[in-house]
């Protein structure tokens, strides 16, 4: 009767040990980075180990009789025999997945990448990842067949991983996607094991192009350009540094409130740039590797010292993007000494155009539409006709007489003939229809594109807007996002960027539509086919199974 | 060998003589038929891997229905111990058995599917690339093999218990908990066991085939999962012998 009574306990104990065991094994699946739950775990496991000693030296007497049984014997063979296979077979597995790696491709392609294309991928210096936020299911048929194609062209240096976003959602951060219907589908090219992460995305809207059709403008999926643009970007190794300037009550990168430009931030970080703050105050001058600098509207005004010293860096084949609102806005940035080294001036006025687009928001203010000129920044977005939406916005003209020869200054978005520069915008008796003797007049310019040649290869770049409110997060939030103006206004200065730092698109490939594999449908054959699929082909099954089973009644 | 063909005679025509091969086949096709309709009419797409899409999870609730009774029922009936006694050994009574529930999965839950197929193939769009012949090769063999792994966990299970019920449904739960392991391993903290959760689903390795790819890793993995579940089996049965 002892016996047996120790017999069970030493058994209920090597039960609870062994739980505990399992439930430290189980804990560890939760633990993250410096939570207390790596230690709970340990303390667990070790209270389950010594417990499940504790059984084994209670029971060991029986422990013994259990194993001279010929059923253990049997047992513990055949769990070794299982052991030994499964090993085996994990082995095998193994060297068949990560050895053998044979595959083979029996489906029929449907696009064939373009020479550009192929070439980019044979210069291939290291290995890419390109990561699909998607199910593979949910990708469109030309992206998918896009995607594989360039696989297929060099299947060791390009790998593709569809990662649905619901299962994986911390790549939404990783990956700087926004977190909404727009990064659905969104590709990501990285390099392969790059400490720091180097990569560059692309949204899903971003692989198709409007052009204007009958009615509505029509969508062209320029997926392959966009694809392997990036994908030649990606191979220069340096990542341009943006240096935004601060001190001057400058619309901030960081700031995520109505005025910020956080939404921008998020753009340039999915463009491979780094993005920096510069207070020329405490600097005294423009760091080395500052590719570009921004100055976005500046509500103090820059110290004669400040200006020298972006005078300087610009002077060396510096590049700079000036943001600067009408001082209507009671702002007072203090450039005037920097536009004139180039021969700009701007001063207190506005633009007025009555012949301009106008468009009223929610709260009242009217927005003005400018006409396009000729530049490569402006181009995509002049041939589709995209308006931006200005509102009250600085004027700038050019003083031909002072221009130096190797300077050329393109006006990229102005005002009609009918516009002018209102110097008195505050007057309550402002005619908005025709300008006074004292305006300036017309066609003025919102945005300048300045370029002085020093070299060969050695330039000075800059691009002056008249307006900072029309990037701001409350236009990527509000109508004028749903409407487009914010995508478009977007598109305006990542083209300048991109023109500033030397990394416009240089890869024009003529969009392909892929191939789909139809069915045609007409008549009654979609009728047909749910005939064939729901009714013959089931009650064929059930025929048979009748007849078979009469067949049988009869033989008996 | 001559062991296993009677006893493999001898299973594929007692599914044929009872209504279960009929009726799982009618259930089977009617809802892939009712998918596969419902696809075809909305995108008229003729696309095999997308046609297809929902076959493995139809077949994941239906192949338990072809082995739940294989040993669980003669262990019942108390045959089991009969058929030991006799010159058949425990592997040869798992693997003929198992390849009557393979033979009757072609017969009833493949083959007609192929009826599909047929329908795709004859209304293609004139000018359009047609049905790719590659993806039907490669979605039938992933199905196949697909379909092999989930019949050899449910003779495992079937040797586990006397219980037709409890059998199915054991089966069941465990090719559903290895379909969607992968779903979990985001969750999981160690890369370790979530690559280990990844290599496991046997959803992961269909999807190649879906799209047209053979991997030798797939193949492989569903071969020996068919094969360890096997073992698993001949091993349970052989424990009767000795307990």
């Amino acid at each position: 009767m002892e016996t047996d009574s120790k017999k069970e306990y030493s058994k209920l104990i090597g039960i609870v040990g062994l739980l505990l065991i399992i439930a430290s094994w189980i804990l560890s699946f939760f633990e993250t980075a410096g939570s207390n739950l790596s230690y709970i775990s340990y303390v667990v496991l070790g209270i389950g180990v010594f417990i499940e000693i504790l059984a084994v030296i209670l029971g060991y007497p029986f422990i013994r009789e259990y194993f001279m049984k010929r059923g253990t014997r049997k047992g513990l063979t055949s769990t070794l025999i299982i052991i030994i296979v499964g090993t085996v077979f994990v082995s095998l597995y193994y060297i068949t997945k990560v050895h053998l790696q044979w595959e083979k491709d029996l489906s029929t392609k449907l696009f064939s990448l373009s020479k550009q294309s192929k070439d980019a991928i044979k210069t291939l210096k290291s290995p890419l990842n390109i990561i699909v936020l998607s199910e593979k299911e949910g990708v469109e048929d030309n992206t998918r067949e896009l995607l594989k194609a360039y696989r297929d062209e060099q299947k060791e240096m390009i790998d593709i991983e569809y990662r649905p976003p619901f299962r994986y959602p911390e790549l939404f951060d990783k990956y700087k996607i926004p977190k909404d219907p727009r990064g659905l589908g969104a590709i990501i090219i990285e390099k392969r094991d790059s400490k720091p992460l180097h990569y560059l995305s692309l949204l899903r809207q971003d692989l198709y192009d409007y052009v204007p059709g009958r009615g509505r403008p029509q969508q062209v999926f320029k997926g392959e350009s966009k694809i392997t643009e990036k994908i030649a970007l990606l191979q220069e190794t340096k990542k341009l540094t943006i240096y935004n300037s601060e001190g001057h009550g400058e619309k901030s990168f960081e700031n995520s409130e109505r005025n910020g430009y956080s939404q921008l931030k998020n753009t340039l970080l999915r463009e491979n740039y780094q993005l920096k703050t510069l207070s020329l105050l405490t600097e005294k001058k423009v760091p080395k590797d500052c590719d570009l600098l921004i100055i976005a509207s500046p509500i103090q005004p820059f110290s004669p010292k400040e200006i020298e010293a972006v005078i300087t860096y610009l002077k060396k084949g510096g590049k700079a993007l000036i943001l600067m609102d009408p001082e209507v806005q009671k702002v007072k940035p203090g450039l005037a000494k920097l536009l004139a080294e180039w021969s700009i001036k701007s001063d207190h006025s506005i633009v007025l155009d009555p012949k301009a687009t106008a468009v009223l928001d929610r709260t009242g203010r009217v927005f003005q539409v400018g006409l396009y000129g000729h530049h490569r920044i402006i181009e995509g977005l002049s041939s589709k006709n995209l308006r931006i939406l200005f509102y009250l916005a600085r004027p700038f003209w050019i003083d031909t007489d002072k221009q130096r020869s190797n300077v050329t200054i393109t006006p990229l978005i102005f005002s009609s003939e009918l516009g002018w520069g209102e110097r008195d915008p505050l007057n309550p008796r402002l005619d908005k229809n025709k300008p006074d003797p004292s305006d300036l007049k017309g066609p003025v310019n919102y945005v300048l594109a300045v370029e002085e040649k020093l070299g060969k290869d050695k330039e000075i770049r800059l691009v002056l807007i008249g307006d900072s409110d029309f990037l701001t997060n409350e236009m990527a939030r509000g109508i004028t996002s749903a409407l487009g103006y914010y995508g478009n206004a977007k598109d305006l200065f990542m083209n300048s960027v991109s023109w500033l730092t030397k990394q416009e698109k240089k890869i024009t490939i003529r969009p392909k539509e892929v191939k789909r594999r139809t069915l045609d449908l007409i008549g009654n054959r979609k009728t047909m086919i749910w005939v064939v699929s729901l009714l013959i082909l089931p009650f064929s099954v059930v025929g048979l199974g009748m007849a078979v089973y009469s067949k049988k009644k009869k033989m008996k | 060998m001559r062991n296993i063909f009677i006893l493999f005679k001898r299973e594929f025509k007692a599914y044929f003589f009872s209504p279960v091969a009929y009726i799982i086949s009618f259930l089977f096709l009617a809802l892939s038929g009712y998918f596969f309709a419902g696809f075809v009419n909305r995108f008229a797409s003729a696309e095999v891997g997308y046609a297809f899409g929902s076959f493995p999870i139809l077949i994941l609730f239906f192949a338990p229905f072809l082995t739940i009774r294989l040993i669980s029922e003669e262990k019942r009936s108390g045959t089991l111990e009969l058929m030991l006694t006799s010159p058949i050994s425990p592997l040869e009574l798992v693997i003929g058995k198992y390849l009557a529930a393979f033979t009757v999965f072609l017969t009833v839950m493949i083959l007609p599917t192929l009826v599909y197929i047929l329908v795709m193939g004859s209304f293609a769009q004139p000018g359009s690339p047609g049905l790719d012949y590659g993806v039907v090769f490669t979605v039938y063999m992933g199905l196949i093999l697909f379909g092999a792994s989930l019949l050899s966990i449910g003779i495992f299970t079937s040797s586990l218990t006397e219980s037709q019920l409890i059998a199915g449904i054991v089966g069941f739960v465990v090719s559903l908990i290895l379909y969607l392991i992968d779903g979990q391993a985001a969750t999981v903290r160690s890369p370790f066991w979530a690559d280990l959760m990844k290599e496991l689903s046997l959803q992961t390795h269909y999807i190649d085939f879906a799209g047209g790819m053979i991997k030798a890793s797939n193949v492989i993995f569903y071969l020996l999962l068919t094969s360890l579940f096997l073992l698993f089996a001949n091993k349970s049965v052989e424990s009767h012998v000795w307990k």
